[in-house]
């Protein structure tokens, strides 16, 4: 091709003896319109599921460490964290779980009290999330009873 | 005139008069020796159909700067081809990753779905957190010098169990809090 495209001249020359339809240019523009419009929806996209993936190998780890804690021969009995922002690991017990930069512990509440008379308390719940992410995952607990629920977050921050 | 300029005239007759005139020729049949007969069947081909010879505009600021030269067709052809198909596979390519993204998404609850399910299938789950939302609800200053409000719900929270009926294992024993930038943690000393 003739001509320096970082010349202006390259990009005003015209094409001699045709010139562009109005069909044609709308067409070329609706084009480009929508493919801007989709790429920078799955970009977005994309950065999103990548900060929910880090805030789910957080809860992930987190976890499996509280499994194996209350599965040793003396684990603690109460656990009360709350907003541990990463990039740090979590205090002893608990410290083989690393928070990434961004990935939020919202809370750990961890109580396993038998009652002398009337109901225990035997309760695990914790809550996971990025700061930038779209998700929250949480993990509920009540004697024995499991629940894991992914929630959508209601205001992202930026 | 001597003999030998009649001689010369002769010959410049000759070189001036048409080798063929028009009548002996084909209508239609271009000769494409003959520039001027060519210059002017394209002209009126262009009159015909009303095109114009186009003026090239050169913005002021490269005004001399280089000669602009129009593109041909040919090169006009290959480049817009060329970017075109790019494009045109770089939108179905989005197309088809936008869809897979839709495909392979988790289910989400929004969070009073997510409070719903939860008191409907965990019974007590409701009741079991009420002790401890006064800590839930802590500012995140509480880790920089608000100590009052830390108190408060630590007191809170020692008074809930032994009202229920705990012994003193159910208590919280405040040197077991420490504080983190934002946020609190409390393990278990004993």
């Amino acid at each position: 091709m003739r001509g320096n495209p970082f010349n202006k001249s390259f990009w005003f020359a015209r094409i001699s003896g045709y010139s562009i339809s109005r069909f044609e240019l709308s067409f070329f523009m609706l084009l480009v319109f929508f493919t801007v419009v989709i790429f920078q929806s799955n970009v977005r996209q994309s950065s999103l599921d990548s900060y929910n993936s880090s805030a789910f190998a957080a809860y992930d780890s987190l976890k499996n460490t509280l499994y194996l804690e209350m599965s040793s021969p003396s684990p603690k009995k109460k656990y009360l964290i709350k907003n541990i922002l990463g990039p740090i690991s979590l205090p002893k017990p608990l410290e083989s779980t690393l928070l990434a930069k961004g990935v939020r512990l919202n809370y750990l509440i961890r109580i396993n009290q038998p009652a002398r008379s009337g109901r225990g308390r035997d309760q695990l719940r914790f809550e996971v999330s990025h700061d930038k992410g779209s998700l929250i995952y949480r993990y509920t607990e009540i004697e024995g009873e499991i629940l894991e629920q992914v929630i959508q977050k209601t205001v992202i921050d930026d | 005139m001597t003999e030998s300029d009649n001689k010369y005239k002769k010959l410049i007759d000759v070189a001036d008069t048409p080798k063929s005139s028009s009548a002996d020729e084909p209508v239609g049949k271009l000769n494409l020796k003959d520039g001027s007969k060519y210059d002017r069947i394209v002209s009126s081909s262009l009159e015909s159909f009303g095109a114009e010879e186009e003026s090239i505009q050169v913005p002021p600021i490269m005004a001399g700067a280089e000669e602009v030269k129009p593109w041909s067709i040919r090169t006009a052809r290959v480049f817009g081809t060329s970017w075109f198909n790019i494009l045109v596979f770089f939108f179905i390519g989005n197309v088809i990753y936008s869809f897979y993204m839709g495909a392979t998404a988790i289910q989400t609850l929004s969070g009073v779905e997510a409070e719903r399910e939860r008191s409907e299938r965990l019974s007590g789950a409701e009741e079991d957190l009420a002790p401890f939302r006064p800590f839930l609800s802590l500012s995140p200053a509480v880790s920089d010098g608000d100590y009052s409000s830390f108190i408060r719900a630590f007191n809170a929270l020692n008074s809930y169990f032994p009202a229920q009926g705990f012994d003193r294992t159910a208590l919280f024993v405040e040197s077991g809090f420490s504080f983190h930038p934002g946020g609190l943690s409390y393990i278990d000393p004993e």
